[in-house]
């Protein structure tokens, strides 16, 4: 479902690219240098336009995008590439911003851009939208948004109105790590109709959970994340003890897949929508209960 | 004599890093001898009492109550033999009854220990009268003179009681009058029963003293008997390159180093 | 002055067993007394006294057992080697056991090989502490001495450290390098009686092979010489004290990873409570051991919130500026 997703979406990009062949040249050339931002950089300018994309992208283990990523050049994020690329626009990370190369990136006209996080579904649609503008893709962009907007609308209406409490869903990393309100996650969680159980534990935004805690009171549902980072020695040592594999044998336990991004952008709908399969295959309903 | 050597060494090689030490030096000593162990520096004394404590590898045979030493399980020989190395630093500040009562480890470790305890405090105590210590015997050895020091370090030795004692210069640490009582102990251990060899410099202390003498000079015996046979005014020169005064007083000879010999090798050129 | 030994022993027994039922009240989930005892003797009564068995049982008592353990190996382990030594700065991290055991596990972080098995990091380390010890040990069948030892274990150290640091700086990802980080930083945190199975047969070994040889180390006083003419095997004593030491702490830095000081400060605290003799500072400083690091972990977990403190720098930060006015204090001179 999820490569479908892909394909579907990359075949849009394809056919709105053919389209707009007549002004690619107005469009501004890219360069990203983050994963997410490369997601969104090949959901919406036309290949033309992308002159390289951050090493990670061509990492399957990391990127749902490796395959289409490869066919550009990647780049490690250093200055020199980028002034070898001279690129209209350089999308970065937070950490980024304050490059000490920024002058002569503005003396060669390289507008640095960080791409904003998302904190709700609402922001979600406005960011896409504004990013497709940035990129000169604004009919593309209205096009994602109003689809994305549908299939989240289709997502709720899975929910059954049988008036029942809603069941309760733990997000969890192998270090422990969780996700209250305010977070992507969470966006997810609601748009499956469960209630967000690391918010019950008190979790506001990103955060640690002790064991202690999921064993004095466990959710429903466990929900783990299959990120390549968290699968580090240190950090998994709690997704390793046995009591924590005892209570995931005990609850119901859906898994999110290695290459899901882990961005804060439109894209997560795949990731509710790849659950949603995910939990008609074990037989689960959704958060209302069976 | 008939009885059997407490010690008999017979032609003790002792070779380090390929340069020879020790060039086949044989002994014999008997119950109730105090043997005087004599020579300049590096002529290879202290090699020798580490030979005989079995401190370090050598050729030849050396025998303690009969029984061959390379032969004899480290604990056993740790009864028949108790050894005084020249200098220590103090270790650990235990207190000088603890000191002294390490001596009484290879009986300890000994598989039927059971019942001997009170023994051994006794041992212990004795060892510490005996030196003169005993109000002196809970403080710890690191507040102790360098005198009352190398007491107490005797006092260990004598804790372990065996029938030899190898001691490698008791005295250079002392002054006059702790010389003079330690040497004097010595002597009445060996009368007691025991049999020792204490390495000195002092050739006074050397000829009052001890029953036999033994000089060394670069790992072989120059001389070796009664101390008039050993000290000669030819040996003393020979070995030490000093000539000596030789004197007497109340039927005991004293022996003072009084000038160096520059005839033929020089003091520098010898430690060249 | 006499018979206090005992008594020291007997106070560190109280203590510890004080200390462990404090670790077991503090957490996440706090539980009180009464709901500690219900869920101890009735766990199956409901369900929520089912879940206080759980996290007492399988959450606080094994961190309080690894915790006892590693504890009572690195202070056993400093009292023997300061003992062998003569040298009251020996440490099991000083002759390179804890940092050739650290570099084995980041090797094995490095390359990646924790993902193939959860065996293979442990394993990594105990042959790095191992591997440590071969080493010392020929050496010291070669070059006896405590100096040489020392100064060998000293380089052998540095070059682990060097080759770590090696490690960290080719690490091809941030994330690696925070997985060695936080591993050589030690923590007690999440380990469970895997973990404890893991490394107790070594450590029992290692701790049998260090309580046996307190008569000699004692000789050992008198100067290695003497102590040879007392029937002590000095090499033989040497390797015992090595290898111990490499099991005990090796295994538990495996688990822990490295944890530092509790080896140095321990002995040095209880000597003088035991008259300065090597053999009776073993069995206090093992408990004694058991009982700082009891302490350092009660601490770490009062004062960390939601960012876990690791246990390696609470124990420095207790340990150095204590070391220091200890060694301010002393009055005695060694070799």
């Amino acid at each position: 479902m999820l490569r479908g997703n892909l394909r579907i979406s990359l075949l849009c990009c394809l056919l709105s690219a053919a389209a707009a062949a007549g002004q690619t040249d107005m469009l501004p050339s890219i360069v990203s240098t983050h994963l997410c931002a490369d997601q969104l950089v090949l959901s919406l300018a036309v290949p033309e336009q992308i002159l390289s994309l951050s090493y990670k992208s061509h990492d399957p283990k990391r990127s749902r995008y490796a395959a289409s990523a490869k066919a550009y050049p990647a780049n490690r994020a250093t200055s020199e590439e980028i002034i070898q690329l001279k690129p209209n626009i350089v999308l970065a990370s937070r950490r980024w911003q304050n490059h000490p190369q920024q002058q002569q990136f503005d003396l060669l006209d390289i507008r640095v851009i960080v791409v904003p996080l998302s904190n709700s579904w609402q922001e979600i649609f406005v960011n896409t939208q504004w990013f497709a503008d940035l990129v000169g893709r604004s009919e593309h962009g209205r096009t994602l948004v109003l689809e994305v907007q549908r299939r989240l609308q289709a997502l709720r209406e899975l929910e059954s109105m049988s008036g029942k409490p809603k069941k309760s869903l733990l997000y969890l990393r192998p270090n422990g790590g969780s996700s209250g309100a305010g977070t992507y996650i969470d966006m997810i969680i609601e748009a499956l109709g469960f209630r967000n159980h690391a918010s019950t534990l008190g979790l506001k935004g990103w955060g640690q959970l002790s064991l202690e805690n999921i064993v004095m009171h466990p959710p429903d549902y466990f929900l783990l994340s299959g990120h390549v980072r968290d699968n580090s020695h240190s950090n998994s040592r709690l997704s390793r003890h046995p009591l924590l594999q005892q209570l995931l044998d005990e609850y119901p336990t859906l898994l999110l897949p290695a290459d899901t991004g882990y961005c804060a952008d439109w894209q997560i709908i795949h990731v509710a929508e790849y659950l949603v399969e995910q939990m008609a295959v074990m037989g689960l309903a959704n958060g209302q209960g069976q | 004599m008939s009885a059997t050597p407490v010690l008999s060494a017979d032609n003790v090689f002792v070779e380090q890093q390929k340069r020879r030490i020790l060039g086949g030096i044989s002994l014999c000593l008997h119950k109730g001898e105090l043997l005087g162990l004599l020579g300049p520096n590096g002529a290879g004394k202290s090699t020798f009492m580490k030979a005989l404590a079995q401190l370090l590898p050598y050729r030849g045979e050396i025998r303690c109550m009969g029984r061959s030493l390379q032969q004899v399980p480290a604990i056993e020989r740790a009864r028949l033999i108790a050894y005084l190395e020249q200098s220590v630093q103090t270790g650990w500040p235990i207190a000088v009854r603890d000191y002294v009562a390490l001596g009484r480890l290879p009986h300890r470790l000994a598989w039927y220990r059971n019942g001997h305890r009170n023994y051994d405090s006794k041992a212990v105590k004795m060892a510490i009268e005996q030196v003169g210590l005993s109000s002196l015997d809970d403080r710890p050895v690191s507040e102790l003179s360098g005198g009352e020091f190398a007491r107490v370090r005797l006092a260990r030795a004598l804790a372990v009681q065996t029938p030899l004692l190898l001691a490698d210069e008791p005295v250079s640490v002392l002054d006059p009058f702790h010389q003079l009582q330690v040497m004097e102990l010595f002597r009445q251990l060996c009368r007691d029963g025991r049999a020792g060899i204490v390495v000195l410099h002092d050739l006074t202390l050397a000829s009052r003293f001890c029953d036999r003498l033994m000089l060394l000079d670069k790992g072989r015996t120059v001389a070796s008997g009664m101390p008039r046979q050993v000290l000669t005014p030819a040996n003393l020169q020979q070995v030490y390159q000093v000539q000596a005064m030789v004197g007497e007083h109340q039927q005991q000879s004293y022996i003072l180093p009084w000038s160096c010999c520059n005839e033929g090798s020089s003091n520098e050129e010898k430690y060249r | 002055m006499y018979r206090r030994y005992p008594l020291l022993n007997y106070g560190l027994v109280i203590l510890l067993l004080l200390l462990a039922m404090v670790s077991l009240r503090i957490g996440p989930v706090s539980i009180s007394v009464s709901d500690m005892i219900n869920a101890l003797v009735n766990s199956q009564e409901t369900s929520q006294t089912l879940r206080h068995n759980l996290i007492l049982i399988e959450l606080r008592l094994p961190r309080l057992l690894l915790a006892m353990l590693v504890g009572a190996s690195l202070g056993i382990s400093g009292a023997a080697l300061q003992g062998l030594l003569r040298n009251p700065l020996a440490e099991p991290g000083l002759i390179g056991v804890s940092s050739c055991a650290g570099l084995g596990a980041v090797i094995c972080l490095y390359f990646g090989l924790s993902t193939l098995s959860m065996w293979l990091l442990p394993t990594m380390a105990m042959a790095g502490a191992t591997l440590a010890t071969l080493l010392l040990c020929w050496i010291g069948r070669h070059h006896a001495g405590s100096l040489t030892l020392i100064l060998s274990g000293i380089a052998l150290s540095s070059l682990a450290a060097a080759l770590t640091s090696l490690a960290l700086n080719l690490a091809p990802s941030p994330a690696d390098v925070q997985d060695m980080v936080l591993w050589l930083l030690g923590s007690l945190n999440y380990r469970s009686f895997n973990d404890i199975q893991l490394c107790f047969p070594f450590v029992l070994t290692g701790l049998v092979l260090l309580m046996s040889c307190g008569a000699k180390l004692d000789a050992l006083t008198l100067g290695e010489a003497e102590a040879q003419s007392l029937g002590v095997n000095l090499p033989k004593l040497q390797r015992q004290i090595i290898v111990g030491t490499a099991l005990s702490v090796g295994a538990c830095v495996a688990v822990t990873g490295t944890i530092g000081f509790v080896g140095l400060v321990v002995p040095h605290l209880l000597r003088r409570w035991v008259d300065y003799h090597p053999s009776r500072l073993l069995l206090s400083s093992a408990l004694g051991g058991a009982a700082l690091l009891l302490l350092a972990d009660i601490a770490l977990r009062l004062l960390s919130s939601t960012q876990e403190i690791m246990l390696g720098v609470v124990t420095a930060l207790i340990g150095a500026p204590f070391f220091l006015i200890l060694v301010l204090q002393q009055k005695w001179r060694l070799a």
